[in-house]
C-alpha cells in the first residue's frame, strides 16, 4: 500500500537499492500517481505475473499480421534485383499485368535508377496466391548495368590494411597524453578483433495486409513503431498521389523485430499501393530469403585497440579505433565500447570509428546496436591484458569499475556462479578429471544500456506527449489502452500490472491491449523505451481512473474521499467494504476514463542513469572437433523497478540465447561472385536450438532510480549486450588462445587449439 | 506406451478417403476397379494442375476445400480453412513453426502437399482449447510464460503435445530431442521445457495470472 | 511451386509407367523435392506420388543374426525405433536414422528418400545460380565460391557433397538394394547405387528413369560384429553433418576380425575407404591405432580453398566412430 501523500511539488525519495539507498529530492508534477521509492511495499509489482496474453499466443488463437484475412484478399509479391550494383535500364511489365489473375502491378523503382544490392526492389504484384505472383514476376522482364561489386568490407577500397592474421596495421594517430602513459604503463597490449554480419532472423517476417475502405487506409503490419509506420505511410502515398485521407495501423501480436521492424519498408509501402490499384485488401509478407536479406542486419565491425594497466591492474592509457562493414548506405556501423572502465585512462578525445559501405543491405538496428561486438572485442581484449598482466579478469574488471550497482553484480555473480571453482587454471589443459578430450574456461563481461527511456515526448511530430488510457466500466472490467505494441517483451501484462497494483485488483482482471493507432500514442519499441515510456503514464492513468471512482464512491457513501481506500479486490470506505464490482455498479453506462500522460522525467540527478549488467558463461571447447558448447550462463541485470518479474527474466534468458547464436554460430555468408546470400534460409544460418541451449540462470537487480512515478527501466537490449563477450572469454579461458574472430566456429577453434604452447598435432 | 504411430505397415493412404475432383477432366483413375478386387490394368488417379474439391479431416472435423496440386497443407490450413495457429516461418521445413500432428505424428506442414493429406488425420493446435476449455498444456506454458513473441509456440505446443502423448513423462533430454525441430529466435526453451514437465506432472495453472 | 500434375499410383507397374514419362518425377515424403519445388530449381511436369505404396514397401523383416530387408518408404523414424536396430551389429543404422534434420523431418522422410536425395550445395538449390550439375550453367560454382562446406576428396568436376546419413553406413553393412524396372526386380550391391564417377552430369544415384528401389538389404551378421555411425556438425539441434564416418568391424577375442569404414558429407559419394580399414585387421583396437586410421582415411584428401578445415574434423570423426564401434 502507498502511504506516501498525493502531492505535487517537493517530495523526498529514497532510491537506489540494497545497502545503497540514498534521499533525492524530486518535484512531481501536478497530476501525476505519487512516486514509488524502495520504501514502497508491492502487491502485485514485482511479482512472478503471468503474462496476461500467454494464453492468446499458445493456444493459437492471437493473430498476427501474418494471420489476418478478408474475403477477397490478394496476395503480394516483390521482384528483386539479382544484381548487386548497377542500374535499372528496362522493366518491361506487360506480360506480368496481362496473366490470368494479376490484379495490380506496380514499379518501385525508376528507369534509370541505380540498383544498389542483391534484393533492391523492382516492382510488385497481386495475385489470388502467392504461386500466382511468383508465375507474374517470372514474366517481367528486367534488365540491368551491372558494375562489378563488392559484399565484402574488408576488401572495400577504403577498408584499413590489415596483416595476414588479420591485425590492422596502419599506425596509431599519435597522442601525447596516449602514448606516455602507454610507454609508462607496467603492461601493454594491443589487438585486433572482428565480428560478423548478424540477421534478426524474426520468425514473423516483415510485411502487412492492406485494406482500403475508400480512402481510408487500415493496415495490419508487422511492425514494432505502430506510429511511425502510420506517418511514413500517410507520407507515402501523399508521395505517390495517392489519395490517403486516414491511416491506421493495427499490430496487436508481433511475431518478433529486434530492432528490424521500425520502418514500414519497401514492402509496407508497396503493399498499401497494390491494394489500392487492385481494390481489393493484399497481403504482402516477405519470405524467409528476403528476411535475411532485405530487412536489415547487426553490421560488422573490426575493432582494433590498445592499453595498457599499471602494477595493480589500473587501466592507465586506452585507445580504440573501429571500423563499421555496413551496407550500400555507408552508415550505421557504430560499434559500442564499454567506457566505464576507461574513466581515468589516458584517452584520445572522440571516437576513432569509420564505416565502411559494401552493395549490400544495409544494417538495421538490431538489439543493442553497436553494443554486441563492442564489447565482445573490448572485453575480450581486457582479458588478454588481465593475463599478460597476471590478473584474474574478474579482478580487473572490480579494479577498474567503481559504478556500485556493477560492484554489487560482480560480487553477487562471482558467488552464484562459483566463478573460482569454473575458472581453468591451466587454459588449453583439460581440468582435473576430465576427458582430455574436452577443455573448460570460464569468462565474464561487463554491461550497461545507455539510458533511462526517453520521457515519452512523442518524437513522431504529434507534440503532445505519450499516454495510457485507462477505462473502468460499470461490469468492473478495466481496460488499459496504448496504441504502441508488445512485441513479446511483456508490455501488456505490465499495464496490466500497474493497473493492478493502483486498483488494488490481480492482473487477470484487467484486460490489456495494445498495437491500434486508434489508442493513445506510445513509442516504437526500441532503445529499450517501451517500459519507461508507458509504465509511468499507466500508473497515472490508473491512478487517476481511481481518483473518479473514489470521488463517485465516497459521494455515493457520503463519507470524505481520503477513506476510500482500494486493496484485494475491494473498495473500503470506513465504514464498509465494498466489492470491486459493486464498487463499479455505481458508473453509468460510460465508463470512467483516465488519460494518463508520461511526464518529462523528475529534474535532478537519479539515482542511475542507465541499467547495469554481468554475464558469466561456462563452455565445453571440442579439441577433436572444434565445437563450443556453452553449458551455463549467468546474468545479473539491473532494470530499474521489476514490475513483471516473470516476463522480464524471459527477455535476459531470450538475450543470453541469442547471445550464443552470435558468438558461436550465426553468420550471414556473401558470394563474392555474386553477391547474393548463400545461407538465406533456417539449414545454414544457424539460429540456436533446443540443444543449443545452455542452462541458464539470471538474477534481476531492481533499483529505484527515482526519474518517474515508478522507477521502470527498460530491459529488452541490455542483456544482449555482456553475452558474446562472457562466452569468448570463457574460451579463452579454456584455451588458453583468444579467439577474436565471431562467430567461433569449428575452423576458428581448431586454429587457436594449434596454437597453444605445446599444442599436440 | 501408447502404441507408436510409427508402426510400418500403418495404412497411410486410403483411397475411399478421395473424393474426386469437380472438374471432369481431373481425373483418369479407375478407382471402381479396386472396390470389385478384379486386378484390372487401372491407370492412376491424377489431379491435373488447378484447383480440386477434397475432404480434409482436420480436428475430426471433415472439412471440403478446394486446393490446387501445388498447394502446401500449411497454406490450406491457413489460407482456406483460417486455422492460423500454424505458422509459416521458413517454409522449408527448417524451423518446425508450420508443425501440426497428422495420423499422430508430428510433421512440417509446410513440406506436405494439400493431397498428400487427404484420408489423415490432422491436428492442429486449435484442438486444444474449446470455448472456455484450455488444455493443461497451454494453460502451462502461460503459466510458465513459454513464450515471448509468441510466433513458435503453436509449433512448440504441438511438438510439447507429441512428446507428451509419446512418452508420458519424458526426461530433460527427451523433451530437448523431441523438440529439437523448433526453433525459438526469442529464447524461450528452457521455460517450454518447464511447461511441459509441469504438464506431465499433473500439476495445472495456477490460473490465469494468478499473482504470485 | 510451378503448377504439376498429381499422380496417385496403385501399384508400382502404374508408378514407373507414370515416371517414366517425360516431365515426371518420383516423390516418395518430398523433404528433398518439396524442397527444391519451392526455389523452382525443381520444375517436374508430374509429380508421381509413391506414399499410397508405403504400406507394402514400409518396415523391417528379419533380423541382424538372419539379414534384414527395410521397406525403401520405411521412414527415418520407424527405422530408428525399430527394436531389431537394438543389435549392435545394426548400431550404424540406428545412429545414422536418428541424425538427420529434425523429428518432424524424420517422421516422413523415407530410407530411400535419404539415401537418393539431391545435394544440398547453395549453389544448386537456388534458382539464382545456374552450375554444371544442375545443368543450367557451364561450371562448377563452388569451386570458384564459397565452398567451405564443400568436398575434400574424390571430386570431379563438380564439388558437392553426397547429402546422406544412412548412405554411409548401408556401405559399411556392405548392404544390397532391390530394384523394380519393366517389369522386372533386381538385387545389387549397394555400392553400385552411386557413380563411381561422380561426374557433374551425373544425379548423386545411378538410378534410370522408372527405376524404383524397393527395399535395403543388410546381410545376415556375424556374432562379434558391430557398426556405428558418427557425424560432426557445428550445432546440435538440426544441423547438417559437415563429416561423418560410419564403420562396422566384427570383434573376437578382442581383436579386430574383420573392418569396414564409410566416410560421409566429404565427397560427391560416399567413400569407403579400405585401405584405411585394412590397417585394423587383425589388431586390437587403440586409440594410436585409429588415429593412424584416420590418418589413412584422408590421406589422398584434397581441399578446396575454404574447407581445408573439414580434413581434421573429418579424421576425428573417424577416430570417435573407431572407438564407438570398438568399446
Amino acid at each position: 500500500m502507498n502511504s506516501r501523500r498525493e502531492l505535487p511539488g517537493e517530495v523526498e525519495l529514497k532510491v537506489g537499492f540494497g545497502s545503497h539507498v540514498e534521499t533525492r529530492k524530486v518535484e512531481v508534477p501536478e497530476g501525476d500517481a505519487p512516486p514509488w521509492d524502495v520504501t514502497t511495499a508491492h502487491k502485485v509489482v514485482g511479482a512472478d505475473i503471468e503474462r496476461v496474453d500467454g494464453v492468446l499466443k499458445a493456444s493459437g488463437r492471437a493473430k498476427y499480421s501474418y494471420d489476418i484475412t478478408f474475403p477477397g484478399l490478394l496476395q503480394g509479391m516483390i521482384l528483386r534485383s539479382p544484381v548487386a550494383r548497377g542500374k535499372l535500364t528496362a522493366l518491361e511489365l506487360d506480360a506480368a499485368k496481362a496473366m490470368p489473375g494479376v490484379a495490380a502491378v506496380i514499379q518501385l523503382k525508376e528507369l534509370g535508377h541505380k540498383v544498389r544490392f542483391v534484393g533492391d526492389e523492382i516492382c510488385a504484384v497481386a495475385a489470388p496466391t502467392l504461386d500466382l505472383c511468383r508465375d507474374a514476376l517470372e514474366l517481367v522482364r528486367a534488365t540491368y548495368d551491372h558494375e562489378a561489386h563488392n559484399v565484402d568490407f574488408l576488401t572495400a577500397s577504403d577498408a584499413p590494411a590489415v596483416d595476414e592474421t588479420g591485425d590492422v596495421v596502419e599506425p596509431w594517430p599519435a597522442d601525447d597524453g596516449v602514448d606516455k602513459a602507454l610507454g609508462a604503463a607496467k603492461t601493454q597490449h594491443t589487438g585486433t578483433y572482428r565480428t560478423e554480419v548478424q540477421t534478426h532472423s524474426s520468425l514473423e517476417t516483415h510485411g502487412a495486409v492492406a485494406k482500403w475502405t475508400g480512402d481510408d487506409l487500415e493496415l495490419w503490419m508487422s511492425t514494432q513503431a505502430t506510429f511511425g509506420v502510420r506517418g511514413e505511410i500517410a507520407g507515402a502515398m501523399k508521395a505517390a498521389g495517392v489519395k490517403c485521407d486516414s491511416v491506421t495501423v493495427h499490430a496487436e501480436f508481433v511475431g518478433g523485430g529486434f530492432g528490424s521492424k521500425f520502418t514500414a519498408g519497401a514492402e509496407g509501402r508497396a503493399v498499401a499501393l497494390l491494394s489500392k490499384a487492385a481494390q481489393a485488401p493484399v497481403k504482402m509478407m516477405l519470405d524467409r530469403f528476403e528476411e535475411h536479406t532485405c530487412t536489415g542486419n547487426r553490421p560488422a565491425a573490426l575493432m582494433n585497440f590498445r592499453a595498457g594497466v599499471d602494477a595493480k591492474g589500473k587501466l592507465v592509457a586506452w585507445d580504440a579505433r573501429t571500423f563499421g562493414g555496413v551496407g550500400h548506405s555507408g552508415q550505421g556501423g557504430g560499434v559500442a565500447l564499454p567506457d566505464h572502465f576507461f574513466a581515468d585512462s589516458a584517452r584520445r578525445r572522440g571516437r576513432d570509428h569509420k564505416d565502411i559501405a559494401t552493395d549490400t543491405d544495409p544494417p538495421r538496428p538490431m538489439r543493442a546496436p553497436g553494443h554486441p561486438q563492442g564489447f565482445f572485442g573490448a572485453e575480450l581484449f581486457l582479458d588478454e591484458l588481465a593475463v599478460l598482466g597476471g590478473f584474474d579478469p574478474l579482478a580487473l574488471r572490480q579494479q577498474n569499475d567503481t559504478h556500485v550497482i556493477r560492484q554489487e553484480q560482480y560480487r553477487l555473480g562471482a558467488e552464484r556462479f562459483g566463478w573460482a571453482k569454473a575458472r581453468n587454471p591451466a587454459p588449453g589443459s583439460p581440468m582435473a578429471g576430465d576427458d582430455p578430450r574436452w577443455l573448460r574456461g570460464a569468462g565474464m563481461a561487463s554491461a550497461r544500456w545507455g539510458t533511462l527511456g526517453s520521457d515519452g515526448r512523442n518524437r513522431d511530430g504529434g507534440g503532445s506527449p505519450h499516454a495510457v488510457l485507462c477505462r473502468i466500466h460499470q461490469d468492473g472490467t478495466v481496460e488499459m489502452r496504448s496504441g504502441a505494441q508488445d512485441i513479446g517483451c511483456g508490455m501488456k501484462t505490465v499495464l496490466a500490472a500497474l493497473a493492478a497494483e493502483e486498483l488494488g485488483l490481480r492482473p487477470a482482471q484487467i484486460r490489456a491491449v495494445m498495437g491500434h493507432t486508434t489508442d493513445p500514442s506510445g513509442p516504437a519499441s526500441g532503445g529499450s523505451t517501451t517500459t519507461p515510456s508507458l509504465a509511468p503514464a499507466a500508473r497515472n492513468a490508473a491512478f487517476l481512473a481511481k481518483q473518479q471512482l473514489r470521488k463517485l464512491v465516497a459521494g455515493h457513501v457520503g463519507v470524505p474521499e481520503d477513506k476510500v481506500t482500494f486493496a484485494d479486490g475491494k473498495v473500503d470506505t470506513g465504514t464498509a467494504a465494498l466489492s470491486w464490482a459493486d464498487a463499479c455498479k455505481r458508473i453509468g453506462p460510460n465508463p470512467l476514463e483516465a488519460r494518463g500522460e508520461r511526464f518529462a522525467n523528475y529534474k535532478g540527478e537519479p539515482f542511475e542513469r542507465g541499467v547495469c549488467g554481468a554475464q558469466f558463461a561456462e563452455v565445453q571447447v571440442d579439441t577433436w572437433t572444434g565445437v563450443v558448447k556453452v553449458t551455463r550462463m549467468l546474468a545479473l541485470q539491473d532494470c530499474g523497478v521489476v514490475i513483471a518479474k516473470k516476463t522480464a527474466e524471459s527477455q535476459v534468458l531470450g538475450a543470453m540465447i541469442q547471445g550464443v547464436g552470435y558468438a558461436v554460430h550465426e553468420v550471414r555468408i556473401m558470394d563474392r561472385q555474386s553477391g547474393r546470400m548463400l545461407n538465406g534460409d533456417f539449414l545454414r544460418y544457424k539460429v540456436p536450438g533446443p540443444d543449443d541451449m545452455p542452462e541458464l540462470d539470471c538474477m534481476l537487480l531492481s533499483v529505484v532510480n527515482g526519474h518517474s512515478n515508478c522507477s521502470a527501466a527498460g530491459l529488452g537490449e541490455p542483456p544482449s549486450v555482456a553475452a558474446a563477450a562472457a562466452i569468448a572469454n570463457a574460451v579463452f579461458n579454456a584455451i588458453g588462445v583468444p579467439i577474436r574472430h565471431l562467430p567461433m566456429t569449428p575452423d576458428k577453434v581448431l586454429k587457436a587449439l594449434a596454437q597453444r604452447k605445446g599444442a599436440p598435432r | 506406451m501408447t502404441a507408436s504411430p510409427h508402426e510400418p505397415g500403418r495404412p497411410v493412404f486410403s483411397r475411399r478417403a478421395f473424393i474426386k475432383g469437380a472438374s471432369a477432366a481431373a481425373v483418369t483413375g479407375a478407382a471402381v476397379a479396386a472396390a470389385t478386387q478384379e486386378q484390372v490394368p487401372a491407370k492412376p488417379e491424377t489431379f491435373a494442375p488447378g484447383e480440386h474439391e477434397v475432404a480434409l479431416t482436420v480436428n475430426g472435423e471433415r472439412r471440403m476445400v478446394r486446393v490446387e496440386t501445388r498447394t502446401t497443407l500449411l497454406d490450406t490450413l491457413r489460407d482456406r480453412l483460417d486455422l492460423t495457429g500454424a505458422k509459416k516461418v521458413c517454409d522449408r521445413g527448417a524451423c518446425g513453426g508450420c508443425t501440426v500432428i497428422v495420423d499422430g505424428i508430428t510433421v512440417n506442414s509446410c513440406l506436405m502437399l494439400a493431397l498428400d493429406a487427404v484420408g489423415k488425420e490432422i491436428t492442429t493446435v486449435e484442438s486444444l482449447t474449446q470455448g472456455d476449455k484450455v488444455h493443461p498444456l497451454v494453460q502451462n506454458f502461460a503459466a510458465c510464460d513459454a513464450m515471448q513473441c509468441g510466433f513458435c509456440t503453436p509449433g512448440m505446443v504441438m511438438s510439447s503435445l507429441h512428446c507428451l502423448q509419446h512418452r508420458g513423462q519424458p526426461t530433460r533430454a527427451q523433451i530437448r530431442h523431441d523438440l529439437s525441430g523448433n526453433i525459438c529466435r526469442c529464447g524461450t526453451y528452457g521455460r517450454i521445457f518447464e511447461a511441459i514437465e509441469r504438464t506431465a506432472a499433473g500439476s495445472s495453472a495456477t490460473g490465469r495470472g494468478g499473482g504470485k | 511451386m510451378k503448377p504439376f500434375t498429381y499422380v496417385l499410383p496403385h501399384s508400382l507397374a502404374e508408378a514407373e509407367a507414370a515416371a517414366k514419362r517425360p516431365g515426371a518425377v518420383l516423390k516418395a515424403a518430398g523433404i528433398d523435392l518439396v524442397d527444391r519445388m519451392k526455389e523452382r530449381v525443381a520444375t517436374p511436369a508430374e509429380v508421381v506420388n509413391l506414399l499410397p505404396l508405403q504400406k507394402d514397401l514400409s518396415g523391417l523383416a528379419g533380423d541382424a543374426a538372419q539379414g534384414l530387408t527395410i521397406g525403401a518408404l520405411t521412414t527415418l523414424t520407424q527405422l530408428e525405433q525399430a527394436k531389431t536396430l537394438d543389435a549392435q551389429a545394426l548400431g550404424a543404422l540406428r545412429d545414422a536414422a536418428s541424425s538427420p534434420a529434425t523429428p518432424q523431418v524424420r517422421n516422413r522422410a523415407t530410407v530411400a528418400g535419404n539415401v537418393l536425395q539431391v545435394t544440398r550445395c547453395w549453389y544448386l538449390r537456388s534458382a539464382a545460380f545456374g552450375c554444371l550439375h544442375g545443368k543450367k550453367g557451364p561450371s562448377c560454382l563452388a569451386q570458384v565460391g564459397d565452398n567451405r562446406f564443400h568436398s575434400i576428396m574424390g571430386y570431379q568436376d563438380c564439388v558437392r557433397v553426397h547429402p546422406s546419413n544412412l548412405a554411409p553406413a548401408l556401405l559399411a553393412l556392405d548392404c544390397e538394394y532391390t530394384t523394380t524396372l519393366d517389369g522386372k526386380t533386381t538385387r545389387r550391391r549397394i555400392a553400385e547405387l552411386f557413380p563411381a564417377e561422380p561426374k557433374a552430369e551425373l544425379a548423386e544415384h545411378t538410378l534410370q528413369d522408372g527405376e524404383i528401389v524397393t527395399a535395403f538389404h543388410v546381410p545376415p551378421q556375424a556374432a562379434g560384429a558391430r557398426s556405428a555411425y558418427r557425424e560432426s556438425r557445428e550445432k546440435q539441434s538440426f544441423d547438417w553433418a559437415t563429416t561423418a564416418a560410419a564403420a562396422r568391424v566384427v570383434l573376437d577375442g578382442g581383436v579386430i576380425k574383420e573392418a569396414t569404414l564409410v566416410l560421409g558429407a566429404v565427397a560427391p559419394v560416399p567413400m569407403p575407404r579400405p585401405d584405411a580399414a585394412k590397417m585394423l585387421v587383425g589388431q586390437q583396437p587403440s586409440d594410436e591405432l585409429f588415429v593412424r586410421v584416420a590418418q589413412r582415411a584422408f590421406a589422398d584428401a584434397r581441399p578446396l580453398s575454404g574447407n581445408a578445415w573439414k580434413v581434421q574434423i573429418g579424421k576425428a570423426i573417424v577416430r570417435e566412430v573407431l572407438h564407438a564401434v570398438t568399446r
